[in-house]
Formats: structure tokens, C-alpha cells, sequence
């Protein structure tokens, strides 16, 4: 029998979307940070330049600071966020808890993950080496 | 009608969103200034899904799924009273979605309703 695609139940003229691809991977924070404003990039290209990208980190929260400091994060190590940071020990002299926010920016068809630490009261710190992971989900409308 | 096949919506090689069963709403009530209510959303996916969140923060009357933008004062040396605002975040089991009460003078009362929605990764 002869398919009338006119009959299509799910067809549509009008765009959708579709999960293109999944991208996975890490970057590590690490290392000396002068004062003021410290950032840390990782690119991330993509096969092709997205319609929407939906990005989500992973990395440690302030679990580890929260004996010696107030709870400021709530969410657990293992929780994926859209916006939020994920948390560092520097050390200046003394230990201390660092949040480093996350961002992205899309550049053509590279996704920049940036990570960013305002430093003040102290000119050199030093960061215990933490990893943040990320999942970059592009959707693409067809 | 003419018909373009690339429009086709269930193409086997392309996966898809559709939306799950784990799509609600729930009233909160607020704390105290500068305290927190939960809504976990247990969904056991085994994956992160893609979701999308929504709550009433300053009224009830706006639904907010990002940030907005506030001026506070240091009012003491603990720090500057925040407005309220809200946290979430997933795991492949779980989302939880923590509205914090502002601080001080920021702080708001009654009842704010927390809106999600998750979707399925659906490999056609």
C-alpha cells in the first residue's frame, strides 16, 4: 500500500527540536592567583554551530568548608547546576573556602566554560586542584 | 500539500525530548528571614534528565526560572542582607529546588509554589 504522508499523525511544518549531542568532560581549577579577578578557561567545540545549548556543571560544593565555615551552598557534591560555583580551598597563609562561579559563553560553534574568582584581602593564594565537570546537551531546530 | 521529510518529527535517527511524568507544582511556606524550604522531586531516571524550574520568589504573582537583579545594604559585618532567592540542582535520581528566605528587611512570608518539569531523553 502506497504511504499518503499527508497522513503523517506527527508531522508539522514548523521547526522542532532534537537532542543533536551529548558532550561530557572536565577542567581542573588549579594554581597561584594574583588579586583581583581570576578566570579559568576551558573550550569545548561542538561538531557545528547550536540552535540552544543546555549546559549543566558538577564539581564540590562547600561540604568540605562547612565545619569550620557556615553552610553558604546547598547543594551536595553531586548535584548538577545551571548557575552556581563550584567550591576550592585556597590557601594564603591559611586555609580558606573559594567559590568559583561558573558561566559560559558560545563562540561560533565552541562552547568557553569559564570559571571565576573574585581575590581580594590577599595578593597570592594558592588553590587546591578541584575539577569541574560538564555536560553540554545541543539542540538543534529543524 | 507538499510535504518536507526533513520536518518529519520521529526520525529513528535523531533522539528526542518528551516530556516525563515528573512535571508538578508545590506550595511552600516560608520561613524565617534568611531560612530555606526544600521541594525534592524524586524522578530515578538513572540519568540527568533535561528539566526546566519555576518559582514565585517575591510575590506570587511572577513566576522567575533565573536571576534577577537586587541592591542590598551591609547592614553589619556578617555581610549584606540578601534578597530572596532560590537554588536547584540534579542528580540522576533527584531535583531539588531550595527557595532561602531574604534577610532582614528583604524577608517575605506566605506561601510561594515551586513549578518543574522534566523531560525524557527519548533515543527514537
Amino acid at each position: 500500500m502506497a504511504v499518503d504522508l499527508t497522513k503523517l499523525a506527527f508531522h508539522s511544518s514548523y521547526p522542532a527540536f532534537k537532542n543533536n549531542t551529548v558532550y561530557t568532560g572536565s577542567f581542573t581549577i588549579s594554581g597561584t592567583l594574583g588579586s583581583g579577578v581570576n578566570t579559568i578557561t576551558t573550550t569545548v567545540a561542538l561538531s557545528s554551530t547550536p540552535d540552544i545549548v543546555d549546559i549543566l556543571y558538577q564539581g564540590d560544593s562547600d561540604t568540605a568548608f562547612e565545619d569550620d565555615f557556615s553552610d553558604v551552598d546547598p547543594r551536595p557534591d553531586d548535584g548538577w547546576f545551571r548557575k552556581g560555583a563550584v567550591w576550592a580551598n585556597g590557601n594564603a597563609g591559611f586555609d580558606f573556602p573559594m567559590p568559583w562561579t561558573i558561566t559560559y559563553e558560545i563562540q561560533g560553534s565552541n562552547v568557553v566554560i569559564k570559571a571565576t574568582y573574585v581575590q581580594t584581602f590577599s595578593a597570592t593564594t594558592t588553590v587546591t586542584s578541584e575539577t569541574v565537570y560538564y555536560r553540554i546537551v545541543d539542540y538543534s531546530i529543524f | 500539500m507538499a510535504i518536507d521529510l526533513t520536518k518529519i518529527a520521529f526520525d529513528s535517527r535523531e533522539n528526542y525530548l518528551k516530556r516525563s511524568e515528573f512535571v508538578g507544582s508545590e506550595d511552600v511556606t516560608l520561613g524565617a528571614a534568611g531560612a530555606s524550604s526544600t521541594v525534592t522531586v524524586t524522578h530515578g531516571l538513572g540519568y540527568i534528565p533535561f528539566f526546566s524550574v519555576g518559582v514565585e520568589l517575591k510575590d506570587t504573582s511572577t513566576i522567575w526560572s533565573n536571576d534577577y537583579v537586587w541592591s542590598g545594604t551591609q547592614t553589619s559585618s556578617s555581610g549584606i542582607d540578601r534578597e530572596i532567592g532560590y537554588k536547584y540542582w540534579i542528580t540522576s535520581t533527584t531535583l531539588t529546588v531550595q527557595i532561602r528566605n531574604g534577610d532582614g528587611s528583604f524577608a517575605q512570608s506566605g506561601d510561594r509554589t515551586v513549578y518543574w518539569a522534566i523531560y525524557l531523553d527519548y533515543e527514537a
